[in-house]
């Protein structure tokens, strides 16, 4: 396991090198200049300071061994060209814990209702309440989340006035934009708990269980439940990995100072280093992921980890 | 006995609103029946990104750092809606006879709103940071060739003990300037060049302005939380020169983005004020009668751009042909929804010609494109009229331009395929449009690689229609003769008019320089103007005192809810 690990470790750490090389050259590749929303209207003498400021001026090799001196050295992911002072190292700091709140709130509730709905779906298949709840939802996996934001907002915040129609800063905001992010999570996750759910009581297991006289509830829990839960495994750290990004839509609807408007800006204002820091720190979250994806996995499923330790 | 209790409360209630009408009258000069409720929440797009006075550069950072701030003079709305200069920090000035040295007499009483007074020192030592070269103000350009030895400090040239601001005793400065400038005033008010606490600033080092403790001013509201990306809470400076006329207990500013989001809050009157200019909105809103509405031309006006070194655009005909051919109404209404004004000239409404209204004063010139439409009814005929001049035969249908766009989102397809239909339709010509990101198409237009292109200036200051008009100038113009390639006789004689207004303050000479210079503009149409932004304010109707304008950053001072 542990060399398993390491490996897992080393091949981690040459593709984010590999991704945060690349994005630098094709980022500073990008026709356009990325001061030009700055400067417009400034003389032309501050357009030269900022242009040596930045070093826009330098080749483009010599940016990029400024640019990995400063992510070892000082641990910078980048600073904004157009926000001064504004650095993507800030923006982790404070927006995307914002988001990360809200993403890992409704992880929470995402997973626990639908590994549930799915279970009830498939344990009860064909019967009423499966098709009325394959219905949502296919509904709710197609629908765009701005359109649940907005009637959330509708019925909720202004008509019945049960919550803030937005805002920050108190528990109460929470509950909007954890519902509108929860909804095509929680519809995800029951369809493919269904799914598996069904694949697993067609096992000769399970029948084998059910000749021994296994009850009902141990039959579900024991057998069903932990064998149907393997593909919600892995989907979670994925999911986790990405809370961190937010979701501009519902954060701009909520007015929730999270990430997402922010790397969506960036890349309007086509600001380099903001998109490239970013960039990396996503992708890092992700390989992240996909390493305690591979770890969990062999936690989860004795058959991965003896195949594993076996190779 | 039932009776009695009831006169008998009738009466207290008599006593208690007389004794509340009188203790408004005494305090609230103008302001009667002031509501229990002095709370207000306004509404901006973004919250600021610093309140460093000299790092402000955004509307956001200028909107969030005005109630906090104050500078030597403030700015307000007299009766007719004209801004004029009233006393700030400096409760009077003084200017020598040939207008270059200021002297402020600074409020006797002014005081931080920690209790430490506010002294000649303080204002000395915040316009030295403005042209510090370390601080490096994206802002203080702006003073930086009025302020004696301003340039010279920016530039590291001079040491900063030298700049043209000096304390004279406690409570007297004196400003030098290079020469006159009607401006100078004005621009002093501006954020960058508001007064900040020397020990405070110098205590908080570089974090001065990045959360509500390093936050610290002299004007009529302090900073008590700032939720970044949501939210800032202010509450009134006690200790504020004028603290009789801050009548709000709370004043929050609120981050809402999204259009349907802010509809709703103000539809469930979350929000006291706050900018609406949206068509699927408007009218719902309006309808309910809680806000009174500001619609405020802005001094920003976009227009399209051709590049005369082109031989499809070298014939002025031909460019007038394009700007005369498409309705400036219908695009407005059918592709903005009637979002913006349509322009038939550079100046917008509000611009100003000395101290009157441009639209008073110009009269034709104020549509000066539909003069100049009369003179040509039949933009095809003058296309083909050009064509045939620059050799490129009669047939319009073989002359295809080139359309770079301003950026590539949604709406600016639906405008670019709006004006590909209308020029094909009225001309015979083929538009050929290339989406371009904006900042690429900024590129082409510097390297003038574009036939035909968009854009738009915006001016934070000033309302002379000079501030257009200069940028077409040849020499000097941002958009001059190196990226529009516009030359020959008329281009030398509009540059002339155009550096002639720029040093001129004769309100009536410059008048007599627009009139003459920009109809020139205009028919050789190496630019044309297309529309100009405006800002639609919304007001509940239970606030009173509360002053709107492009121009000015509301610091709540003066302002109140009242009782309905």
């Amino acid at each position: 396991m542990g060399k398993f690990i390491l490996k897992r470790f080393i091949y981690a750490i040459i593709s984010l090198a590999i991704i945060a090389t690349v994005s630098f050259f094709l980022i500073c590749m990008k026709p356009g200049d990325p001061i030009a929303a700055k400067v417009q209207q400034l003389p032309e003498s501050s357009r030269k300071v900022l242009v040596e400021k930045y070093g826009l001026d330098d080749p483009m090799l010599t940016r990029y061994v400024e640019y990995v001196k400063g992510l070892f050295t000082e641990g910078n992911l980048g600073d904004s060209i157009i926000y001064d002072g504004r650095t993507v190292n800030m923006l982790l700091e404070s927006s995307a814990l914002v988001s990360a709140k809200i993403g890992l709130i409704a992880i929470v509730i995402q997973v626990v209702i639908g590994v549930l709905l799915g279970m009830v779906q498939a344990l009860y298949r064909e019967k009423l309440g499966d098709q009325v709840i394959r219905v949502l939802v296919v509904l709710a996996i197609c629908i765009p989340s701005f359109v649940f934001c907005a009637i959330l907002q509708y019925f909720v915040g202004f008509k019945w006035k049960l919550t803030p129609i937005m805002g920050w800063g108190k528990p109460i905001h929470y509950v909007l934009p954890v519902v509108a992010y929860s909804i095509p999570g929680i519809a995800t996750y029951c369809k493919y708990m269904r799914t598996s759910t069904i694949s697993v009581l067609g096992e000769d297991y399970i029948l084998t269980a059910t000749a021994k006289g296994c009850s009902k509830t141990r039959l579900v829990f024991k057998h069903v439940f932990r064998n149907a839960i393997l593909p919600i495994v892995t989907m979670v750290p994925v999911a986790v990995s990405n809370v961190f990004a937010g979701s501009m839509v519902i954060e701009k609807f909520f007015s929730i100072p999270g990430m997402g408007q922010h790397y969506v800006k960036a890349v309007s204002d086509s600001d380099p280093y903001m998109i490239l820091g970013m960039a990396i720190f996503f992708a890092f979250t992700y390989i992240v992921a996909l390493f305690f994806v591979d770890i969990l996995y062999g936690l989860v499923d004795p058959r991965i980890r003896v195949a594993k330790d076996t190779r | 006995m039932k009776k009695k209790v009831l006169s008998l409360l009738l009466a207290a209630a008599m006593v208690c609103s007389m004794s509340v009408t009188a203790f408004a009258e005494e305090t609230s000069a103008g302001i009667e029946n002031m509501a229990d409720n002095q709370e207000l929440t306004f509404q901006l797009t973004s919250d600021a990104a610093t309140l460093d006075t000299i790092q402000t550069s955004t509307m956001a950072d200028q909107h969030c750092a005005a109630p906090i701030y104050e500078g030597l003079l403030r700015r307000e709305l007299d009766e007719n809606g004209n801004l004029i200069l009233v006393p700030g920090a400096a409760e009077s000035y003084e200017v020598n006879e040939d207008e270059t040295v200021y002297t402020f007499h600074l409020q006797p009483e002014g005081k931080f709103s920690d209790g430490t007074p506010v002294t000649a020192e303080d204002v000395v030592y915040s316009w030295q940071r403005a042209f510090d070269p370390e601080l490096a103000s994206p802002q203080s350009w702006q003073l930086e060739d009025m302020v004696v030895n301003a340039k010279a400090c920016f530039n590291s040239e001079k040491p900063l003990e030298e700049l043209g601001v000096k304390a004279l005793d406690d409570l007297t400065v004196e400003i030098t300037l290079n020469s006159p400038n009607p401006n100078f005033l004005t621009v002093s008010t501006f954020p960058f060049a508001r007064i900040v606490s020397k020990a405070f600033v110098e205590n908080c080092g570089t974090k001065f302005g990045s959360s509500p403790e390093y936050v610290m001013g002299s004007g009529p509201y302090k900073l008590i939380s700032w939720e970044p990306g949501s939210s800032m809470v202010y509450e009134p400076n006690e200790n504020y020169w004028n603290a009789d006329e801050v009548y709000l207990t709370k004043l929050t500013l609120q981050v809402v983005k999204e259009a349907s989001t802010l509809a709703q809050a103000l539809m469930g009157q979350e929000i006291d004020i706050a900018d609406l200019n949206d068509t699927d909105w408007n009218d719902i809103v309006d309808q309910l009668g809680y806000y009174n509405v500001v619609e405020i031309p802005q001094m920003s006006t976009y227009f399209f751009m051709f590049n005369c070194d082109k031989p499809q655009l070298s014939n002025w005909k031909i460019r007038l042909a394009l700007s005369l051919g498409f309705d400036r109404e219908r695009y407005n209404s059918e592709v903005y929804g009637g979002k913006f004004v349509p322009a038939y000239s550079f100046a917008p409404p509000i611009a100003t010609v000395g101290d009157a209204l441009w639209t008073d004063v110009a009269g034709d010139s104020v549509d000066a494109l539909k003069t100049i439409a009369e003179k040509y009814p039949d933009p095809k005929a003058l296309l083909i009229e050009g064509m045939e001049e620059a050799g490129l035969g009669s047939d319009p249908s073989a002359l295809t331009i080139n359309y770079t766009t301003l950026g590539t989102t949604e709406l600016v397809k639906k405008s670019a395929e709006w004006m590909k239909q209308e020029l094909e339709t009225n001309l015979g010509i083929t538009l050929n449009i290339e989406l371009t990101e904006w900042n690429v198409m900024y590129d082409l237009v510097d390297a003038g690689d574009f036939e035909m292109a968009f854009g738009g200036w915006n001016v934070d200051s000033g309302t002379e229609p000079l501030r257009f008009l200069k940028l077409f100038e040849k020499n000097e113009g941002y958009y001059g003769e190196a990226k529009l390639h516009w030359t020959g006789e008329k281009a030398d004689e509009y540059s002339v008019a155009a550096v002639e207004m720029q040093q001129i303050f004769d309100p009536d000479r410059l008048l007599e320089l627009y009139k003459a210079s920009e109809p020139i503009l205009l028919e050789e149409a190496p630019v044309t103007p297309v529309y100009f932004s405006k800002q639609r304010t919304l007001v509940s109707t239970d606030i009173a005192g509360y002053q709107v304008h492009p121009f000015l950053l509301p610091d709540f001072i003066g302002v109140a809810r009242v009782a309905e």
